[in-house]
C-alpha cells in the first residue's frame, strides 16, 4: 500500500512544462490539418486539438512553423 | 487569420489542473483552458504556480490519501 501511494504522489505532482506558442483561429480544418501534418514532421508538436483547431508549438520549432504558414496558407488568399 | 500566443504549456493530471484553476481566480495566470490534462499558463507566472501546487499538495495530501488508499 505504501508504494502505491507514493507512486500515486509522484504522478500527482508531475507537472510537464514547456514554453510553447498555441497556434489557433485556423479558418479551416483543413489550414489547421496541413500545419499540424507539417509540424508533427518537424516534431514540434506539444499538444494538438482537432475540436479546437489549436496546435501547442515548441518555442524553438516557432519561427519553422510562421514561416510555413506564410507561405503555404497567407500566399495561397 | 491564424493567432499564435506564446506562453507555457503545462501538462498535469485532473487534480493538478484543479488546483492551478483555483489560483487563477485569485490572480489570472492561465491564458487558455486546453484539456482535461493541458493549461496555456502566463510563463513568468510558472514558477509561482509551481510553487503554489508544492503547498496545496502537500496540505491536502493526509485527506487524498484518505480518499485514494486501496483497504
Amino acid at each position: 500500500v505504501v508504494d502505491q501511494i507514493q507512486l500515486w504522489e509522484m504522478e500527482l505532482n508531475r507537472l510537464v512544462i514547456t514554453n510553447s506558442y498555441l497556434y489557433k483561429e485556423f479558418r479551416t480544418f483543413a489550414d489547421y490539418e496541413v500545419v499540424l501534418k507539417h509540424a508533427n514532421t518537424l516534431g514540434v508538436v506539444v499538444w494538438s486539438s482537432d475540436s479546437k483547431k489549436m496546435i501547442g508549438i515548441t518555442e524553438a520549432g516557432h519561427e519553422r512553423v510562421k514561416a510555413f504558414i506564410k507561405r503555404k496558407i497567407v500566399q495561397r488568399r | 487569420m491564424v493567432k499564435a500566443v506564446k506562453g507555457t504549456i503545462v501538462k498535469c493530471d485532473p487534480a493538478v489542473k484543479q488546483v492551478i484553476l483555483s489560483l487563477d481566480k485569485k490572480e489570472k495566470v492561465i491564458i487558455e483552458d486546453l484539456d482535461d490534462n493541458h493549461l496555456l499558463i502566463d510563463t513568468s507566472r510558472v514558477d509561482y504556480i509551481k510553487k503554489e501546487v508544492e503547498k496545496l499538495l502537500e496540505e491536502n495530501t493526509y485527506k487524498s490519501e484518505l480518499d485514494k488508499a486501496p483497504n
